[in-house]
């Protein structure tokens, strides 16, 4: 604002406004709140447009009728009643939650660890930084070409196989490995054990190592530390690493479906299935019921944390 | 209550790879004694406190502690705590939860540890802060708390890791006072890491001066002061110019240096070593700085005339120096001059305010300074 616009509000405070004054002022101020809106608008755009806007058309639809060849605009509860009443969809429910608890323990147990022995064990920076890119390379392949890798190591004739009968171990080829729940798990580990290792290592980065010493010093083994200490001390990354586990591996449909060989069941592959079935109303309402389930959990784990205040 | 904690270093070391961080030291610190290891930053005092500690292996040497060998043990084991530079307290606990940190890794129950965490927190006078997280205190009151969590830990040495440099300097000056008076009423050694002399001089009861992993001069306060041992010494305590000046001869307990323009120092040998005296070339020999008194000089004509100057009017023998005022600094009670002469870049004089104000000089003034012989004293060569 130029100093000229400044002094005349001064001057108008103290006494009755001049004819010129009065209004400059007030574009003034309606300026500022313009700008503030401006400003704003970007993002506020973006997100109406591309997350508030199709999650509102989701719901619509999930009141929507439909037949087998067309989408009847309508109020009904249908979806939500099948749904809700289907044992299947329970069943599927229960599995889609199965999976994220499974891979939940796992990419924590083994995020932790690795971001345990990062950030306290490797002393150097250089080798820090080595170690971490280490880590990211299996990111540096799409999604799907990294499942689809699995296949030969799992499979009948696959790596692990052949090597256990070479090794005379087993006779026969283990079934259970590829397009199994555990193929399917162990995909999920595979992928997102780094969406733990990242914030659980950030956290562990801004432990002052004095406390470590403090904690030696007050007689606690290194058993005790990290359980008095550094696990408190890592809770915003557990937290957020979690989140970022739970949301992926319950909203996943590919993994499950490329390894499970199309036997495994989760609300993606339901939704997809019905998408295929140009069933949208009936996929929507899943959808919706998913979000809440989600938006649930999500809401339960920043309860155990004030990620505001950790950030 | 009885005095608890002689620790003793034998040619105690540290390394860090090829470099020598703390190399043999030997040093005996009396049980319930205060000790301040002072020193510029990586003179390795701070490795010697860690050592002692336990969070640094020593590399070499033994640590004894009240007779018992303790240099291998782990940091809990040894009967030593450690009150860290950043306080380190545990920033998801509570004070009372810190204080009471040691009793629950020893499996103490939680009313019993709570109970004894107040005692102490009683004792440093924050028992009204017991139920805050460490971040919502101050500086000042993070220490009383970093100071309840060690002492809780009945420990027979407390290492005190620049514990005053964080604070502000009035709070500094009340903290140092209690903690003397904890001392004194814990009947511990205090082995107190610090950079400032000052705080040095105001609490020890020995003072050990460290310089590149060496300590140059162990001693009590004043006898450190009144008496540095070497020009590092002389220079890192305080008050003191270091001069240097060959030797001609030594008269009784006076030794006679050779001053510049046909001068002569004469510098008090009495309560030094004078090891130095034997040496050829100039001998190192610190002047009190406040116990210099200055002298007007004329401003020097071109060429020297005979009729008489300031100078010359000194009685023979007496040790003076022709400066030149370079600076004159205000501090209160004194006021600090910095001249710039012959043989003496930089050399200090510590008035008293009004003394100065009675005939103040200005930065330019040429000047003779002039100090008694018991007011120098011979340094040990570097």
């Amino acid at each position: 604002m130029p100093p000229s616009h400044a002094a005349a509000d001064t001057t108008i405070d103290t006494g009755p406004g001049t004819g010129t004054d009065a209004p400059r002022r007030s574009l003034v101020r309606l300026g500022t709140s313009a700008m503030s809106w401006l400003q704003a608008a970007p993002l506020a755009l973006v997100l109406g447009l591309f997350l508030i806007f199709p999650i509102l058309t989701i719901v619509v639809v999930s009141f929507w009728d439909y037949s087998e060849f067309a989408l009847i605009p309508d109020f009904i509860f249908d979806n939500y009643a099948d749904l809700l009443t289907s044992r299947v969809t329970w069943s599927i429910f229960a599995s889609t939650l199965g999976y994220a608890i499974a891979a939940w323990i796992l990419t924590l147990g083994i995020g932790f660890t690795v971001a345990y022995f990062l950030a306290f064990h490797v002393r150097s920076l250089t080798w820090q930084i080595v170690l971490f890119l280490v880590c990211t390379i299996p990111f540096w392949t799409s999604n799907v070409i990294r499942m689809i890798s699995w296949i030969p190591v799992l499979g009948r004739n696959g790596l692990v196989n052949t090597g256990l009968m070479r090794l005379g171990l087993i006779d026969q080829p283990l079934e259970f490995l590829l397009f199994s729940d555990f193929a399917v798990i162990l995909a999920f580990v595979h992928l997102y054990t780094l969406f733990m290792v990242v914030p659980i290592f950030n956290s562990m980065m801004r432990i002052d190592r004095s406390l470590l010493e403090a904690a030696a010093d007050q007689g606690a083994s290194a058993w005790r530390t990290l359980w008095a200490v550094i696990v408190p001390l890592s809770r915003p990354g557990i937290v957020i690493g979690s989140i970022f586990v739970v949301t992926l591996v319950m909203g996943d449909f590919i993994t499950v479906r490329l390894m499970s060989g199309g036997q495994g069941a989760s609300v993606g592959v339901m939704m997809s299935n019905e998408i295929s079935l140009l069933q949208y109303p009936a996929a929507a309402a899943d959808a919706v019921v998913l979000l809440l389930v989600v938006l649930v959990m999500v809401f339960g784990m920043l309860r155990a944390v004030d990620i505001r205040r950790e950030l | 209550m009885a005095l608890q904690g002689k620790v003793e270093l034998a040619a105690v070391t540290k390394r860090y790879g090829a470099t020598v961080a703390v190399d043999a030291i030997n040093l005996k610190i009396p049980r319930g004694g205060y000790c301040c290891l002072l020193g510029p930053s990586g003179c390795g005092k701070s490795s010697t406190l860690r050592m002692i500690a336990g969070h640094e292996t020593i590399s070499d040497g033994d640590l004894i502690l009240d007779g018992q060998n303790i240099t291998t043990l782990p940091p809990a084991k040894r009967g030593t705590a450690m009150m860290f530079q950043d306080y380190a307290l545990f920033p998801h606990l509570t004070c009372v939860d810190n204080v009471a940190f040691s009793l629950r890794m020893r499996g103490v129950s939680k009313a019993e540890r709570r109970g004894r965490a107040m005692e102490m927190l009683t004792l440093v006078h924050m028992e009204a802060h017991a139920q805050r997280m460490p971040g919502q205190l101050s500086g000042g009151q993070q220490q009383r708390i970093a100071l309840a969590r060690a002492l809780l830990t009945d420990p027979k040495v407390l290492l005190l890791d620049e514990p005053l440099s964080a604070l502000d300097p009035f709070l500094r000056v009340k903290m140092r006072a209690e903690l003397r008076r904890l001392q004194r009423e814990l009947g511990i050694t205090f082995i107190h890491v610090t950079h400032s002399q000052e705080e040095a001089l105001a609490l020890a009861d020995l003072v050990v001066v460290m310089e590149d992993g060496h300590i140059r001069q162990a001693g009590p306060p004043r006898e450190v002061f009144t008496r540095p041992r070497t020009p590092f010494v002389a220079r890192f305590i305080g008050g003191h110019n270091v001069l240097s000046a060959p030797l001609e001869g030594v008269e009784g307990d006076t030794a006679i240096l050779t001053g510049p323009q046909g001068g002569r120092f004469t510098v008090s040998t009495a309560e030094t070593s004078a090891g130095a005296a034997s040496g050829r070339g100039p001998v190192p020999f610190a002047v009190r700085a406040d116990r210099v008194t200055l002298t007007r000089r004329p401003t020097p004509a071109p060429t020297p005339t005979p009729t008489p100057t300031a100078a010359d009017a000194l009685p023979p023998g007496a040790n003076h120096l022709n400066a030149t005022v370079a600076e004159a600094e205000y501090n209160g009670q004194q006021v600090r001059l910095t001249l710039r002469g012959e043989g003496a870049e930089d050399f200090v004089v510590l008035m008293d305010e009004a003394a100065y104000f009675a005939a103040p000089a200005e930065a330019g003034d040429p000047v003779v300074a002039t100090w008694p012989s018991d007011a120098a004293h011979l340094l040990d060569s570097p």
